[in-house]
């Protein structure tokens, strides 16, 4: 299980958004750190297959990234999403269940089964207009695991959730660490400090870190902040 | 049809056949394995008596190679049970294992696995009224042997 | 048999599996059953919204009024509620981006292009079969050709598909249904304004600005259709 990223950039008008960037993940949690427009969702998006690279290449054990293959391994919570306002929870499930290609049995008790997994089952019935911000977060969650993904791509996962649920959620993604690749972008530096095996820091486009993060290393804010540059401490909040 | 769940009753299965744990998985393991490389898939349950006819043949296979592993390992079990309950279940289990062969089979598939009478005659090769007729006479010898036990229903 | 003792007896055989994660790595290498591509689209056809397809469905009605029920104005009134249908059309087949379930729906395997291609498609067909239904009845209530009839009934709906199709590309909300409607409206009426106080056009002698412009309009629907869908693989 290997997903290799292989000099990878991408350009807007005059803007280098990502800038040739190559990495190898295997299993684990890999936690992206950087300030907003250092390219994290760009890159993330790129790894996801929903935009194209200018130049370079991605591909998980051989399958190239604008393979359906590659799709299908793949689970992705996007920063900001909507939903089709008729939906209940369950409903919502399903449909992309149907369209990761699971049939409708498998998608039923997938769909059950994950719903458990974030506490969501006793809401499923309710359309999701009615739930609160951490329960969409959840469900998008939810819906990022179906079809047993070996590549887990999570932009800004924790947003919205209160402390109960992100210890909730951090454990989770350990264990899903454990299975799978998992890729994880935050602002909230103590999310990636407690479950991260590999902290990734990206400054302009570029890949300015990329290690083993330990527990006993110190505090990981003030390491980000010293590579980032001293001068950009104002602009950040962190909790 | 949940892929999980079938593994665990599957295990079960073999489990209660040759009573080694690590072996019962790993045979477990290579029946789906088997399973699959046939193009077969479990979607809609139409094929689980290919699954049972797999494992129980893979089950034969190991308990000729090792006959004498057939005792019912309790004990591993008693250590760990609080409620007491593990007598019940030994005596129950132990019912069980004067029953024929056959008719033990057929009550574990029916009504430990939960198998429909349809697939049961396709895994066993007998005819439903046959299966029907075979069920309750398993039946009525299980509640015979747990009464001499002294157990009422 | 009881259910007391059935229970005793699952409860006597329930034995715990020795090595959870071994099993849970076991169960993520075997093959993960797909669905076809026909399936796939039966899904979409399935989670369509009900009223397209009852409100489009009611474009048949003529048809199974009979043609004993259709007078030579019928032509016109279909011409102008026309728009309607090639709105209905286009607003579910962009649906996704216009409640922003685009997001989820781009990285699945299959992702917002198949979704879209796969409803255009179906809705298109559709359309295609209503148009097909009303375009003989018309002739046949009408004293003008087939040609005419097809020609007159379809440049409206090319219209209004065009100016949608653009319009849900440039805007990405709640605003662009609203456009379309508005679209459609002003399609309608000006087409039915067009028979009342401009009648000579729809003679003979201009039959092939009609042409022109239907030839015209499918090659532009082909183009909004193409830029659509290439649209939907670089969404930033």
């Amino acid at each position: 299980m290997e997903l290799v990223i292989d000099r990878v950039s991408k350009q807007y008008k005059n803007r280098i958004a990502v800038d040739r960037i190559s990495i190898k993940l295997r299993k684990g949690v890999y936690g992206l750190l950087g300030e907003n427009g250092a390219g994290k969702t760009t890159l993330m998006r790129m790894i996801c297959g929903i935009l194209k690279p200018d130049s370079g290449t991605i591909s998980f054990d051989g399958m190239d990234v604008g393979e359906e293959d590659y799709r299908a391994v793949l689970g992705y919570l996007p920063q900001d999403f909507g939903y089709y306002p008729e939906f209940t929870g369950q409903d919502f499930l399903l449909y992309m269940a149907a369209l990761k290609g699971l049939s409708k049995p498998q998608a039923k008790q997938k769909a059950e089964k994950l719903l458990q997994l974030v506490s969501l089952q006793d809401a499923a019935a309710k359309k999701i207009k009615t739930y609160s911000g951490g329960m969409k977060q959840r469900l998008g969650i939810a819906q990022a695991l179906l079809g047993q993904p070996d590549l887990l791509v999570l932009d800004e996962p924790t947003a919205g959730l209160d402390p109960k649920e992100r210890v909730r959620f951090r454990n989770l993604i350990r264990d899903l660490g454990k299975e799978c690749i998992v890729l994880l972008s935050t602002h909230i530096v103590s999310d990636i400090e407690h479950i991260a095996d590999t902290v990734l820091i990206m400054k302009d486009g570029q890949l300015v870190y990329q290690d083993q993060w330990t527990d006993g290393r110190g505090s990981l804010e003030d390491f980000y902040l010293q590579h980032i540059g001293e001068d950009n401490k104002q602009k950040h909040t962190f909790s | 049809m949940d892929l999980e769940e079938q593994y665990d009753k599957i295990f079960r299965y073999c489990y209660f056949k040759i009573y080694d744990k690590q072996m019962a998985q790993d045979i477990t393991q290579e029946t789906f394995l088997r399973f699959y490389s046939r193009g077969l898939k479990l979607d809609s349950g139409g094929n689980l008596p290919y699954l049972y006819t797999i494992a129980r043949n893979l089950c034969v296979d190991e308990f000729r190679k090792k006959p004498a592993a057939c005792l019912d390992d309790i004990g591993e079990e008693a250590a760990c049970d609080t409620s007491g309950e593990w007598i019940d279940r030994l005596a129950l289990r132990s019912a069980m294992s004067r029953l024929p062969p056959e008719e033990r089979e057929l009550l574990f598939l029916r009504y430990v696995n939960e198998i429909s009478v349809a697939p049961i005659c396709r895994i066993t090769g007998i005819s439903r009224f046959a299966v029907y007729r075979r069920l309750s006479k398993a039946v009525k010898h299980l509640k015979d042997e747990l009464r001499k036990e002294g157990f009422s229903e | 048999m009881n259910r007391h003792l059935q229970q005793a007896l699952q409860k006597a055989y329930k034995i715990p599996i020795p090595d959870q994660q071994e099993k849970a790595r076991f169960m993520r290498t075997l093959p993960r059953s797909r669905i076809s591509t026909w399936q796939f689209i039966l899904t979409q056809i399935a989670y369509f919204r009900k009223w397209t397809l009852v409100l489009s469905m009611l474009f048949l009605l003529p048809a199974l009024l009979g043609a004993r029920h259709i007078d030579p104005d019928t032509l016109w009134i279909i011409s102008s509620l026309i728009p309607f249908l090639g709105l209905l059309a286009v607003a579910e087949s962009t649906r996704s981006a216009v409640v922003g379930m685009q997001e989820f729906e781009m990285s699945t395997r299959f992702s917002l292009k198949s979704v879209i291609l796969a409803k255009m498609s179906v809705l298109g067909i559709l359309d295609i079969l209503i148009l097909c239904c009303l375009i003989p009845l018309c002739h046949v209530s009408s004293n003008i050709s087939l040609l005419q009839t097809g020609l007159y009934l379809l440049a409206p709906y090319l219209l209004t598909v065009n100016i949608s199709l653009c319009l849900t590309r440039r805007l990405h909300s709640g605003e662009a249904i609203y456009s379309c409607m508005f679209t459609a409206v002003l399609v309608s009426t000006g087409s039915w304004l067009l028979h009342l106080t401009a009648d000579f056009i729809y003679q003979l002698s201009y039959l092939h600005w009609w042409i022109l412009l239907s030839v015209f309009l499918t090659g532009r629907m082909m183009q909004e259709i193409y830029r659509t869908v290439r649209q939907t693989e670089e969404y930033v």
